[in-house]
């Protein structure tokens, strides 16, 4: 089986103001000259099997066009250019116009260990079914609680925030996901919804959407804290033999 | 003599009867460099890899055709009779020089000062309308087919007609004006970016190998 890769590239990434001023967030250096869009296609395309590559790209898109055509054609994603931001349902409603194939998601800030990437692949290609990918964390520290059922079949998908603080282990959304087919999802969303507030939802409503929990080691990089966190992730995975 | 508000030269021996695929080229900053409107009539040059590249990908089954707006003689007060000439004839050795099967050209402008010119045409890129006329004429696949081009309006034009493998050459005029452009049938845009003509060709190639 082989699939797309869509990376979301076209937030504002205000959290990371000033840098992100002059700079689409995954374009931010993460390793050198290494941006975090380049690892995640590097790493990505060394490990799975993917047919296409796909970017959206909304905020600053000359400065995006501009750094895609230095890269070399290997790694270049293909655009999804959106004149107005769209909100990331909806960036997947507009590939499934030209691509019904199996799809992996992700959000273009995460930095993942490869051991991760190996974990996410086997899972995939064991089971293919609609699948979000969730990690253990601190209730009090979450911004997306998960609760499964029987099968890890999810049952909720709610915001953090709207639950009694606990302090204590939840499964939170990792911002990836596997569609095995775009065209099943079945549903127009609504501009500027969120995957997680339209696709996902509506998956669990139909009983359709699964849950894996990945161990292994990952970075969003959503704040300057967690940039810093991230290179030196990436400093430490270099020099591990 | 009139100048048509669209013109096209299809290059002798083209086959109209069975379904075929082509390639749509942009032509002034895609082609050659752009250097304002009626770039065709400075006699610009076209490197001779790019045209060795056009002669080679013929061989994989593609017609090579060139779309272009052309506002030169709208931006004029009135029109030359000679230029007209020059210009058409420029253009049909072009077809020549470049190994292009056909070119279609749509001169309409909305604020052109010559009235007949002056016109919201929907052959005139974004719109898609110089696509679908060689679709006619030539009878093309075009979910087989490819745009190149070096602004947004390229890219558009090639969506709304269908066509989905679209590659564009960034450059920093590529979005410029363009960028709040959409297609009836789409919120975004889809292209792969291309650094060069040749590059876009290239991959075109590796595609298909």
């Amino acid at each position: 089986m082989t699939f797309n890769l869509l990376i979301l590239g076209a937030g504002r990434g205000t959290r990371l103001s000033p840098l992100t001023d002059a700079l689409p967030k995954p374009l931010l250096t993460i390793n050198g000259s290494e941006t975090i869009l380049l690892r995640i296609v590097k790493q990505f395309r060394k490990i799975l099997p993917i047919s296409n590559i796909w970017v959206n790209v909304s905020t600053l898109p000359e400065t995006f066009l501009d750094y895609l055509n230095g890269i070399d054609t290997e790694f270049r994603p293909q655009v999804l250019l959106e004149p107005n931001l769209l909100g990331s349902a909806n960036t997947v409603f507009e590939l499934s116009k030209v691509h019904t194939g199996p799809t992996l998601v992700i959000h273009g800030d995460l930095i993942l260990s490869s051991a991760y990437i190996e974990t996410l692949l086997q899972e995939i290609l064991s089971n293919p079914r609609f699948l979000v990918f969730c990690h253990s964390r601190l209730a009090n520290h979450a911004r997306s609680k998960i609760t499964i059922g029987d099968s890890n079949i999810v049952t909720s998908l709610v915001n953090a925030s709207l639950n009694s603080v606990v302090n204590s282990d939840v499964l939170v959304n990792s911002g990836i996901y596997f569609l095995p087919n775009l065209q099943q999802i079945g549903l127009t969303p609504e501009i500027g919804t969120e995957i997680a507030d339209s696709i996902l939802q509506t998956l669990i409503s139909s009983g359709k959407l699964h849950a894996f929990e990945i161990k292994e080691k990952r970075v969003s990089v959503d704040s300057f804290d967690q940039l810093e966190e991230a290179r030196r992730f990436v400093k430490e995975e270099k020099l591990r033999p | 003599m009139v100048l048509p508000g669209d013109y096209r030269v299809i290059k002798g021996g083209v086959s109209k009867e069975t379904p075929k695929r082509a390639i749509f080229i942009d032509i002034d900053g895609t082609l050659w460099p752009d250097s304002g409107p009626g770039t065709i009539l400075k006699n610009p040059k076209i490197s001779s890899e790019i045209i060795s590249e056009l002669g080679n990908i013929s061989n994989f089954g593609y017609l090579v055709i060139g779309f272009s707006n052309q506002t030169f003689f709208g931006y004029q007060d009135k029109l030359n009779f000679f230029e007209i000439l020059n210009y058409r004839s420029k253009v049909r050795r072009l077809t020549k020089r470049a190994f292009l099967d056909a070119i279609y050209i749509c001169h309409h402008h909305p604020n052109s000062s010559i009235s007949y010119l002056r016109s919201e045409c929907q052959k005139r890129k974004p719109n898609s309308g110089l696509i679908k006329w060689a679709k006619e004429e030539l009878n093309l696949e075009l979910n087989q087919s490819v745009v190149i081009g070096d602004r947004l309006t390229d890219i558009a034009a090639g969506q709304d007609s269908g066509i989905t493998k679209k590659f564009l050459i960034a450059n920093p005029r590529s979005l410029e004006r363009n960028i709040s452009t959409r297609t009836a049938s789409s919120l975004c845009f889809t292209f792969r970016v291309s650094r060069s003509l040749i590059d876009a060709l290239q991959s075109i190639k590796s595609d298909i190998s």
